[in-house]
């Protein structure tokens, strides 16, 4: 059996960073939250940012010299505020000599309801996607702390998903994104073969129409 | 190659004098009197040296129990020189001026030599008084200037800025009023951030283009990021967007390198451009700053207590305008290039298009805001006439008067401001200064009217990360205190307030 | 299926004419408000804006944001006038790419035709159309609400 590659490992400390709905932050040791902010607004991610995390270091009692992984979720979610978090990560790993890496932010949701509702098996996880669609993802169980997500991330209107997968038996969820079951996935990850996800593409989902607009417009 | 530096001894006098001849000619020291310079106590003579090769040498003179130091001389070998070797010499001499215990540093330069003033003006040199006909046989005047040693490890401080409030990723390096780095990811290769696949979204990659520019940035000033004493974001105007993804970044970065943040305003960011070309901004000035964002009259007395925005554009922007009418035209993106291309050898004067806001009854209420809207608007019905009436138009005399149109006002207005308020420099600003007929035109009515025109390089005038370093280092050079980090992205901050 | 209501109807001969229709329209509009303006280069889009940003005493001087893309201007404790300039957008995702708080502001947007879907289940489409024979400097504008929330509204 393969074990683990050194890189993957989360060591010591990481910083969890989340802003695909509202800001959230947190700080672990080995997989196990040391503290953790959350700001429920979700307009207000790059006044929040700078503060949130010099709070949640603070609370911690780590200097930010210690993180030695950053973990950000990558969404899906609304792209601005998305985007603030994950530059905030790439500056803050740039900064602090870190290590990077990411996280799909509807797992965190599925980690929490698990915890709470361990009797469960097959999970639907939505989050609002605007233009009355929803962001989701479907889950069977957790597995050595990570999520084993069995459909998605992806973006339909609610209606639709059941033309997609069979949701008759599933539990649904719309919880909010949580920074310490982030970091806590993560440090799972890091224990298993595949190891983390450097992967930090943030999860889009809706992509612009392939020709780009430039050269088209006179009149309209 | 590396440049070392290294003390000079009596061994050194052959190569440096075969220098010192080749550079100062006339001017140039007799052998016997270097020799007795080396060997004075109160001397310090220091040698640039590439490998084996003497580059450069430079020379100061500190007496016991003085105040005072004087740089004695500087010199750089013809074919090195624009390479930094003389801002390395000027930063030893000086910090041994400082070890030395030195308030002031004074030196004398030739009138006529416009390198070394430049340079020494970078490192905080101002002119106090002249020799007439110092320099003889020349005739020369000699220019007698002083420096303060006293707060100058503030302006050794470096500074990293951070710009995306529009299409642009830009990390920037300076050091005081030096320009060390100016990374732009439009400039790079797209390939080597983007892996191939460019966002089709300006936002989108702006969050790739961060780490790769900063990367670029830090070699370029060959620095590590331990070696950055402050960070600067511009946190406004622009887009929310655009401009959340710097400021998110930037904060992250000052939390995790504890180093102090300044929240810049981009439009003051494009007036301090030129601090880092010329070493100073002179003021008071008036400041034209014309982008495809941005159309703005601004009346600088200080650049960080008393930025007066004079006028706007009321609709489009000058480039905006550009690239409107350059795809009436049936002409590609970006339409500045694209009309100056067609517009060479055209008639600028085929057709009279009308010059916004310049009636006497605009002229009262928006004397200093530009309008190219209506502009626009007759270009278009032009095209639109001689279509449908199925006569051939010429592309080249369109764009010709058009163009034409859209300098005419924005020069005549900015000279209009220098005269009403006295004020006789003007600044130009933005990606449109790109235009040759906006600069000949600038160059040649500021002649006309005894205006001093300043206009920095290119790289310095499109949005760039440099710029807003620049403020950043004069907020600390003013003694300013950092910002908050609550301070917010604002697409419509106006240009009185500097700092956030 | 969307209720449609024609909310005004007109030929506005003049800048001032159109600014002064802005003038008049901010007066209908609250947060969660959308406008779509329709029409060609030099149509008046930017002008009718100015009008409605000075009937909503907005901040800031309301240019055309096309290199921006979108500003927001405050209103003193009320919704901001969120000034978009579709122009250089593609699709609908670019637009979305922006976060605008659609529900809490007034958002205006040139250019939009098309890129607005399912954003709102109200809102207005102002079309501009310029007299093209180069005769008049004419403008006929029709203003047209959709939703329940546009019924029987008339300017």
């Amino acid at each position: 059996m393969k074990s683990p590659a050194a890189s993957t490992r989360i060591a010591e400390y990481a910083l969890a960073i989340d802003t695909s709905a509202g800001t959230t932050v947190s700080v672990l040791s080995m997989g196990a939250v040391l503290a953790e902010l959350n700001y429920l607004e979700p307009m207000t991610h790059s006044e929040r940012i700078g503060s949130a995390i010099e709070k949640v270091l603070k609370d911690s009692g780590i200097q930010a010299k210690q993180i030695a992984t950053v973990v950000v979720g990558v969404g899906p979610g609304p792209f601005t505020g998305l985007r603030v978090g994950m530059a905030a990560a790439r500056y803050f790993a740039f900064g602090a000599k870190a290590q990077l890496v990411g996280v799909c932010s509807l797992d965190s949701i599925a980690l929490d309801f698990y915890l709470a509702n361990p009797e469960q098996s097959s999970l639907l996880v939505t989050t609002d996607a605007r233009r009355k669609e929803v962001f989701w993802a479907t889950y069977s169980s957790v597995v050595d702390g990570v999520p084993v997500r069995t459909h998605g991330p992806a973006v339909n209107k609610f209606e639709d998903i059941q033309t997609l997968v069979d949701v008759s038996t599933m539990a649904i969820t719309e919880l909010g994104v949580r920074a310490g079951a982030l970091g806590q996935i993560a440090f799972a990850q890091g224990l298993t073969p595949q190891g983390t996800n450097s992967d930090i593409t943030p999860i889009y989902l809706r992509e612009p129409d392939a020709v780009p607009s430039k050269g088209k417009k006179v009149s309209g | 190659m590396a440049i070392e530096i290294r003390q000079a001894t009596g061994l050194d006098l052959p190569e440096i004098m075969k220098l010192e001849i080749a550079s100062f000619a006339n001017d140039a020291w007799p052998e016997e009197t270097f020799h007795s310079e080396l060997d004075a106590p109160h001397t310090y003579y220091i040698l640039a040296l590439e490998g084996e090769e003497l580059v450069g040498y430079a020379g100061l003179s500190k007496l016991a129990g003085s105040d005072q130091a004087d740089i004695q001389t500087i010199a750089v070998r013809e074919d090195k020189r624009g390479l930094g070797i003389g801002r390395k010499l000027m930063d030893a001499l000086t910090l041994e001026a400082k070890n030395r215990d030195a308030k002031e540093i004074f030196l004398e330069v030739r009138a006529d030599n416009s390198v070394a003033q430049k340079l020494y003006k970078v490192f905080g040199f101002k002119q106090i008084g002249t020799r007439k006909k110092y320099y003889q046989p020349d005739g020369v005047d000699a220019f007698i200037m002083k420096t303060d040693l006293i707060g100058k490890e503030k302006a050794e401080l470096v500074v990293l800025g951070i710009e995306t409030s529009c299409d642009e990723t830009g990390v920037g390096i300076v050091r005081g009023n030096q320009l060390l780095a100016n990374i732009i990811s439009s400039s790079m290769d797209k390939h080597a951030i983007f892996g191939g696949v460019v966002p089709e979204i300006a936002a989108r990659a702006h969050l790739e283009a961060l780490t790769p520019v900063l990367n670029e940035a830090l070699e370029k000033a060959n620095l590590t990021l331990d070696e950055i004493d402050a960070i600067a974001v511009t946190n406004g105007p622009g887009l929310a967007g655009a401009l959340m993804v710097g400021v998110g970044a930037a904060k992250a970065l000052s939390v995790a390198t504890g180093k102090p943040i300044y929240a810049v305003n981009h439009l003051v960011g494009h007036v301090g451009a030129d601090i880092l070309d010329r070493g100073e901004l002179h003021t008071p000035t008036i400041a034209l700053l014309v982008s495809g964002g941005h159309t703005s009259l601004l009346l600088v007395r200080d650049l960080l207590n008393d930025v007066v925005l004079l006028g706007e554009t009321i609709d489009d922007a000058a480039g905006e305008a550009f690239d409107k009418v350059s795809r009436v035209l049936g002409l590609s993106y970006p339409g500045g290039p694209e009309i100056d291309r067609v517009a060479k050898d055209a008639n600028p004067a085929a057709i009279r298009f009308p010059r916004g806001l310049t009636l006497p009854k605009d002229m009262e209420k928006h004397r200093y805001d530009f309008s190219f809207s209506g502009l626009k608007t007759a270009v278009a019905r032009h095209v639109e006439l001689a279509e449908s009436k199925g006569e051939e138009i010429s592309i080249g005399d369109v764009a010709a008067s058009f163009r034409e149109a859209v300098v005419d006002v924005l020069i005549k207005k900015a000279i209009s401001a220098c005269k009403d308020f006295d004020v006789p420099r003007l600044l130009l600003g933005g990606g449109v200064v790109a235009n040759s007929r906006l600069r000949e035109v600038a160059k040649a009515q500021c002649e006309a009217n005894g205006i001093e025109l300043r206009i920095p390089p290119f790289s310095l005038c499109t949005d760039n990360g440099a710029m807003i370093a620049a403020i950043g280092a004069q907020l600390i050079m003013a003694g300013r205190a950092p910002s908050s980090l609550n301070f917010s992205a604002e697409s419509t901050l106006p240009v009185t307030i500097v700092q956030s | 299926m969307t209720i449609q209501n024609t909310i005004f109807e007109a030929l506005i001969p003049t800048i001032e004419e159109m600014h002064e229709l802005g003038l008049r329209l901010a007066k209908e509009l609250k947060a969660g408000d959308l406008v779509i303006l329709i029409g060609p280069l030099g149509a008046g889009k930017t002008t009718l804006t100015r009008g409605v940003g000075a009937g909503l005493g907005v901040e800031g001087n309301v240019s055309s944001p096309t290199f921006v893309i979108a500003r927001t201007h405050k209103r003193d404790g009320l919704a901001p006038l969120v000034h978009v300039d579709a122009y250089r957008l593609g699709s609908p995702t670019e637009l979305d790419d922006l976060d605008i708080p659609f529900a809490s502001s007034i958002v205006l947007v040139e250019w939009g035709k098309g890129l607005t879907q399912d954003i709102s289940e109200h809102w207005l489409e102002v079309e501009l159309v310029r007299d093209t024979t180069g005769e008049t400097e004419d403008r006929q504008v029709k203003i047209t609400g959709f939703g329940d929330r546009w019924a029987g509204v008339s300017i």
